[in-house]
Order: structure tokens, then C-alpha cells, then sequence
């Protein structure tokens, strides 16, 4: 059997709704993950990716696949505002206390989540996201959500600028660290609802952070930044999608699309840490060559 | 960039008035007893060993600190009130060298608070951030990586971001902290040439050759204000010693912490 082609994949409507959904996510977590990659968030988003995991199991519990939306946004909301109290007092401990909600958070969500009978393939389902059965209507939610993250993050964008680059500064402009806080915290968050339905709860993190780390591997340049931090898991999930699809129709077996689309954008990080080695040490050698004239 | 003397208020006025003000953090005063009136066009030097209360009393002016005690008022108001007429330095200890950010994307900073969340810089607003960047001689690096300058050019680039908004009071916080003879020269320039314009700038510093260099007035703090007045009557032999308790002062471009060549008393010969 031969491998089918791209433009025929996704000429196939789950397939054209799967890809959507990633340049969705895309989008968004490139100019929000630009924030969370200026200000160290990277370990505050693995907090709240793991929070939103009981709010998925409540929306599940008490209104099926309907309630699993709200469910998170629910949780979403709650720990922004609580991860964002906890970053303001040093003496708790910012990271002891992520470490805290993360744990309690996740315990609690697989404790629920063991009360359902199925319980093993809900919980694969709720890890690792149905990327390929999106409908239309979880389509517009998450281009929705998506959207709120993306509009909370372009109006702050100077407060959240000037706070990660000096933190003394911002404060002497008369912005409300608190507020600049809790709305990137909010918009982090909300993109996590957005993506965890489909990509699920563990890769959605994936999704926040690799791309602006490749970006700031292999540019130093501010405007390419965020271009590049959408292309890159485009480039994956597209390859992802066909990969996974293409494994489906000849090898019998399907590997979960999103882990598959994240494996991918590791491998892109990957090759962006060996450019970035290279460069320098180009650099360094022309540096000793020219010290030596 | 405007002369500012002109548009001083009333020269009865201070810029800056202190009344046995104290400033501190979570209700405890770090320093009080400051008491002094700052004219337009006033550049005051606050000397003291570190943990004095300089940059504590710094912070109460911007309204930052906590403001415990005695009375403040800055341009004739309440420090929020004063906040789009002060430029500020702050220590370089917090920055972040390695975000990928251009010298002119950190001078242009000092306009976001004019410009609000979403106004764009324009023509205008883009001449005014090339004239701070040369005004501080950094012409040539507009367009470098921040935080590949070097950090006496970082230090002027931070400054430029503090004049790009055409302040009536600069406020520096330690800006000569670690610099090489060219930087601090450069610095002191600019700072002198701020004085001319009838700019008022208070600067903390551990440095008495530059208050000497670049101020009209001196204040001096351990915890408390234990002096305040011209350079020539404030920077006396007993006061400085009192000061620092013996403690090193520094009397010259020395460089990093850790490397205070002699003593206050030993630099007092030259008072």
C-alpha cells in the first residue's frame, strides 16, 4: 500500500479539522508562549496545565463531554489567580508552592477520574487528546478561547515587555504587577483549555514551550520570534498528522496523533540546539582566529 | 530635548520636599529623619555605605517603598501624582541581559507609559528615542542587542530610557556602579549636561569624588539623614566618618564591589 499524500489527507474533513486545530494553537501559543519564555513561566504553565486536570474530570463528571470545557476553564481560572498570589510571596516559595498545586491538582483529578468505570481510556483521553475527532463545535470553542488568550496578551504587551526585561523599571511606570501577573497567567491558562481537549493535558505544555525555545535557539532577532514560534509546530503537526494517518492506513495501528506532532517539534528542538552549537562555535573560532592576527 | 528651568514652578517651590519624612518595607522604616528642600536644578548626591536607605529613600520618592512617617511631596504632589514627570535608573542588578531585545526597543520603554498599551511609537515618538540614544553617545548602537553592550553602555542606554520622556526629576539609583573610567566619564557628562538644562536629579552613590564632580548638594544617610546641604559644607571630614563608621567609602572609579581602595578618612585629605 502506498503512503497517501498530503493534499489528499487533508482534503478529508477530521483530518482539515485536526490540522486547523493545530495552527490554531499554533497561532496562539506562539505570542503567548513569547511571555512565557521572557519570563521564566515555563514550570507556572506545567502548574497550570496540571490544575485545569481536575476541572477536565468535574466538567466530565457532572455533564459528559459538554462539561468538560467549562470544567476547565473553571479550574483554569482559579489556579491563575492562586499561582499568581503564590509568585507574589517569596517566602512560600514560588516554586515549592507550583510544586504544591501541581501535585495535589493531578492527584486529585486521577482520584476522581478512577471513580468512572472506563477509567483507564478516559484518562489516556483526558493525557493525551483526541486530535483527530474534534468536531466543528470544539472547533469554534477553541478558536474562541483562543482568541481571549491571544487579545489578553497583545493589550499587555508592553506592561509584560518592560516587567520581564526589568522588573524595577516596570515598576516605576506606575503598572500594577499584580494585574500584569494574573492576565498573562489568565491568558496561559485559557490556551491550555483551548488545547487540552484535543492535544490532551501533558502535550499541550509541549505546545506553550518548544517553539519559543527553538525561536530564541535560533534567532536573536525580536520580530522573528513569534513567526518562527508558529511555524515550527506547524511544520510538526502537519507532518504529525500525516505520520499518524499514514501509519494508520498501511500499518494497521494508530499512535496518538498529539504525541506524535509533539515527538516531531522535540526533533525540530533538537536540530536548533545542534545550529545553535555550530553557530557558536563558529564564532568562537573566528573570534580566536582574529584575536591570533 | 526642552530646557525644563523655564517650566519649573514658582522657584519658591521645591521639586522635591522632605519632612522628617521615613521610608522603609512591611511597615519597618529603613531610613527617616530626612528632612531637606530640592530645588529645580539641584543635583543631590545620597552618600552612604550600602543598606543606608539611598535607594529605600529613592524608592519613597517614587512612590515604591512604603512612605512611614513625616511628609513627601514631589513636583507639588503626591508621587503617583509625579510619576510621568520623573525619570528613574534602577540598580542594574535585576535586568535581563539575555532577552533578545534591541538598545532602541529598551529607550523606546521609556515612552510605553505616554503611549499606554497600544498607541503606536510613530514618527515622532522614534526621533525622540534616536535623540536620547545619542544623547547619551550611543548613536552608533541603536540597533545593537542590548545585552551585548558592555555594562557602562548598558547603563547609559538605561538612562536614555529614563530621559526619552523628557523628565523635570532624574532619579539614579547606584548608575556608577562598576563602570570603567570611559563610562563614567561619559556618565558624568551627560549627568552635568542634565544639570545645565535645569534638570533636577538626585543620585545615590557610594562615590565622593562624584558628588564632588557632578552635584550641588549633598545628603548623608546610615539608616537615618545625618546631613543634608551644599558639597561644600556637608562633605566635612566628621560627618563623612560618621557616616561610614569608618567603613570603606569610595573615593574614585574603582570598579566592582569588593574593591574599595582606601577609607573614608583616607579620602577626606581631598575634601
Amino acid at each position: 500500500m502506498d503512503a497517501v499524500s498530503l493534499l489528499e489527507i487533508f482534503q478529508l474533513p477530521f483530518m482539515a479539522r485536526a490540522l486547523a486545530t493545530v495552527a490554531i494553537l499554533a497561532v496562539a501559543s506562539g505570542v503567548v508562549g513569547l511571555f512565557i519564555s521572557f519570563r521564566d513561566l515555563e514550570f507556572v504553565s506545567d502548574g497550570l496545565v496540571h490544575a485545569v486536570f481536575p476541572g477536565l474530570v468535574v466538567g466530565n463528571l457532572l455533564g459528559g463531554v459538554a462539561g468538560v470545557l467549562p470544567g476547565a476553564v473553571v479550574a483554569a481560572l482559579a489556579a491563575a489567580v492562586l499561582l499568581t498570589v503564590l509568585g507574589r510571596r517569596p517566602r512560600l516559595g514560588s516554586d515549592a508552592g507550583i510544586a504544591v498545586v501541581l501535585t495535589s491538582a493531578f492527584s486529585l483529578g486521577v482520584v476522581l477520574v478512577s471513580r468512572q468505570e472506563n477509567y483507564v481510556s478516559q484518562l489516556e483521553e483526558l493525557l493525551f487528546g483526541r486530535l483527530l475527532t474534534v468536531t466543528p463545535a470544539q472547533l469554534v470553542q477553541i478558536a474562541v478561547v483562543a482568541a481571549v488568550a491571544i487579545a489578553l496578551v497583545l493589550l499587555t504587551a508592553r506592561s509584560q515587555l518592560i516587567r520581564a526585561f526589568d522588573p524595577d523599571g516596570f515598576r516605576a511606570t506606575g503598572a500594577r504587577p499584580a494585574l500584569v501577573d494574573l492576565v498573562l497567567n489568565i491568558a496561559v491558562a485559557l490556551l491550555i483549555v483551548a488545547g487540552v481537549q484535543a492535544l490532551g493535558n501533558l502535550m499541550v505544555l509541549a505546545l506553550l514551550t518548544v517553539p519559543m525555545a527553538i525561536s530564541r535557539l535560533v534567532t536573536r532577532r525580536f520580530a522573528w520570534l513569534v513567526p518562527l514560534a508558529v511555524l515550527t509546530p506547524l511544520l510538526a503537526g502537519a507532518a504529525g498528522l500525516w505520520l499518524t494517518f499514514t501509519a494508520s492506513v498501511v500499518g494497521g495501528h494508530t499512535p496518538s496523533p498529539g504525541a506524535v506532532v509533539v515527538l516531531l517539534l522535540v526533533g525540530l528542538y533538537g536540530l536548533a540546539v545542534l545550529w545553535s552549537l555550530a553557530r557558536r562555535r563558529g564564532a568562537r573560532s573566528r573570534v580566536s582566529s582574529g584575536g591570533a592576527r | 530635548m526642552s530646557a525644563v528651568a523655564g517650566n519649573a514652578p514658582d522657584d519658591a517651590t521645591p521639586v522635591v520636599e522632605l519632612d522628617d519624612a521615613a521610608f522603609g518595607y512591611a511597615g519597618t522604616p529603613s531610613v527617616h529623619g530626612v528632612t531637606a528642600r530640592i530645588h529645580a536644578g539641584d543635583s543631590v548626591a545620597l552618600i552612604g555605605p550600602n543598606g543606608s536607605g539611598k535607594s529605600t529613600l529613592l524608592g519613597g520618592v517614587l512612590g515604591l517603598t512604603e512612605h512611614l512617617g513625616g511628609t513627601l511631596r514631589v513636583l507639588g504632589g503626591t508621587p503617583r501624582q509625579a510619576l510621568s514627570r520623573i525619570g528613574y535608573l534602577p540598580q542594574a542588578d535585576r535586568r535581563d541581559r539575555e532577552l533578545p531585545i534591541t538598545l532602541r526597543q529598551a529607550v523606546t520603554m521609556g515612552l510605553y507609559r505616554e503611549l499606554g498599551p497600544l498607541r503606536p511609537v510613530g514618527r515622532a515618538g522614534r526621533a525622540r528615542v534616536t535623540e536620547a540614544i545619542e544623547a547619551v553617545g550611543l548613536g552608533q548602537h541603536a540597533g545593537a542587542q542590548f545585552g551585548e553592550l558592555s555594562g557602562g553602555q548598558q547603563q547609559r542606554g538605561i538612562l536614555a530610557r529614563a530621559l526619552v520622556a523628557d523628565p523635570e526629576l532624574v532619579l539614579l539609583d547606584e548608575p556608577f556602579n562598576g563602570l570603567d573610567r570611559p563610562n563614567r566619564d561619559s556618565l558624568l557628562v551627560t549627568v552635568n549636561r542634565l544639570r545645565a538644562e535645569g534638570r533636577t536629579i538626585l543620585v545615590s552613590t557610594h562615590d565622593l569624588e562624584l558628588a564632588r564632580e557632578a552635584c550641588s548638594h549633598v545628603m548623608l544617610l546610615n539608616g537615618e539623614m545625618l546631613a543634608f546641604g551644599t558639597v561644600a559644607e556637608t562633605l566635612e571630614p566628621e560627618l563623612v566618618r560618621a557616616t561610614f563608621h569608618g567603613a570603606p567609602a569610595e573615593t574614585g572609579p574603582h570598579g566592582d564591589d569588593g574593591h574599595h581602595h582606601g577609607d573614608a578618612a583616607l579620602s577626606l585629605g581631598a575634601v
